[in-house]
């Protein structure tokens, strides 16, 4: 993977400008593949759609673990965004194919990332959001984070940040959205 | 039971690896016995992940509204050819509709051809390696690897065309296909769809009806190749 190295880190670095130098490598390499492979049954909105999703994916399994290395990231991606294309056509009972993909979506998993993910933009308002990407995304420190959203103190941001979190894990338990139900 | 911030502290400790000794083992006895506990930090683990996939989904949105999105073609014939061609080879794959916005060009008309070769029993030679970066959609190392090949077989003249054709470089793959003996190959039907295909992306439809022309009933892709003649016309 040691080519590839750099778009790794820049994926998991929580990095804003870092994540988005690595995700523009990714998108001019692979997104006409996806386009064209979409568009042979599906159009450009869907061809977005499952770019999109397709990175979100990318980028669970990068953080469980799931990327062995054996190829490059870029095809890895391609993989991914073929699999969940298929998968949409799948659904609607109309697609035959005798096409062997690896399979590299773990639909159940993606199926309760998406539902918390929207949960929390329904549910959280978007200042909390803010605060919580802030914090386990972007690793901000309580300074940094008191600074960014105009607060008080640290320790106001530290407040906010035990009080968003707690409603999320909340409505996460209260809607019984766990995937992964074995602890580490 | 509710979720103390002193429990959620303790989340973010035993999650970083930061719990030691003592601590550690308190807290993993409590994780073993207290199910409404368990319950809280697997829903904290969740949130933590859904939180770091929404914000990288908010870079990756960034990112595709900045960037340009691949060429797109006019409105005009070659939509309804394209199109029309879309319903032919999708066969009992949905159908778009032809009359909204969707980008159906030579993206449309263009399948890859399978590796026909893939079961085939021998060492890893480099167009074995080739065609399994074929396989798995990596036309630019597919591309790369075949070039390499000093003595290009017809196969490997006809993966060449395939993998810059992908590439959308219709100029690369209509030289890689026309350095096959078109007369004497096994890749004689498949040539001229492609060629045609090839024509068809680079907006030269006289080129492609010639090379359509030349398909003969019973032959690979005949009956779309008719259809595709009939609005080229």
């Amino acid at each position: 993977m040691s080519k590839d190295s750099w778009v790794y880190n820049g994926i998991i670095s929580g990095n804003r400008a870092e994540s988005k130098k690595a995700v523009t490598h990714l998108y001019e390499k692979c997104y006409p593949s996806v386009q064209r492979y979409v568009l042979m049954s599906g159009n450009m909105e869907q061809a977005k759609d499952i770019f999109q999703d397709g990175m979100t994916v990318l980028y669970n399994n990068l953080l469980e673990g799931k990327f062995q290395g054996n190829s490059s990231i870029a095809t890895y991606l391609i993989s991914i965004c073929k699999n969940l294309w298929l998968n949409e056509l799948k659904k609607t009972k109309t697609y035959e194919s005798d096409e062997k993909l690896a399979n590299v979506v773990d639909e159940e998993e993606k199926r309760v990332n998406d539902k918390v993910v929207a949960l929390l933009q329904s549910q959280i308002d978007p200042e909390c959001q803010e605060v919580l990407k802030a914090y386990y995304y972007e690793e901000l420190t309580m300074e940094q984070i008191k600074t960014q959203f105009n607060l008080s103190s640290a320790q106001s941001a530290k407040t906010k940040k035990l009080r968003c979190m707690k409603k999320l894990i909340a409505l996460v338990k209260e809607k019984g959205l766990i995937y992964n139900f074995f602890l580490k | 039971m509710s979720l103390t911030d002193q429990d959620q502290e303790l989340f973010e400790a035993y999650h970083h690896g930061s719990l030691s000794g003592e601590a550690l083992t308190s807290f993993e006895e409590r994780l073993q016995a207290d199910k409404d506990f368990a319950t809280s930090y697997l829903a904290y683990k969740q949130a933590v992940k859904s939180l770091k996939l929404s914000a990288f989904g908010d870079v990756v949105s960034e990112v595709m509204q900045e960037q340009p999105t691949p060429q797109s073609s006019p409105k005009n014939q070659w939509l309804k050819i394209a199109a029309a061609v879309l319903i032919l080879i999708t066969g009992t794959i949905a159908i778009v509709s032809l009359t909204g916005d969707e980008e159906v060009t030579f993206a449309a008309l263009y399948r890859p051809y399978p590796n026909i070769l893939q079961d085939r029993a021998s060492t890893a030679s480099t167009l074995d390696n080739a065609l399994a970066a074929y396989q798995t959609g990596d036309y630019e190392k597919a591309a790369v690897l075949l070039e390499q090949i000093r003595q290009p077989s017809d196969t490997v003249h006809f993966y060449k065309g395939m993998s810059y054709l992908s590439q959308g470089a219709f100029d690369n793959g209509i030289s890689s296909f026309t350095s096959i003996d078109s007369s004497n190959t096994i890749f004689t039907q498949q040539l001229n769809w492609y060629l045609a295909i090839s024509y068809i992306g680079k907006r030269q439809p006289e080129k492609a009806i010639r090379q359509l022309e030349m398909i003969k009933a019973g032959e690979y892709n005949y009956q779309k190749a008719q259809e595709v003649l009939a609005l080229l016309r």
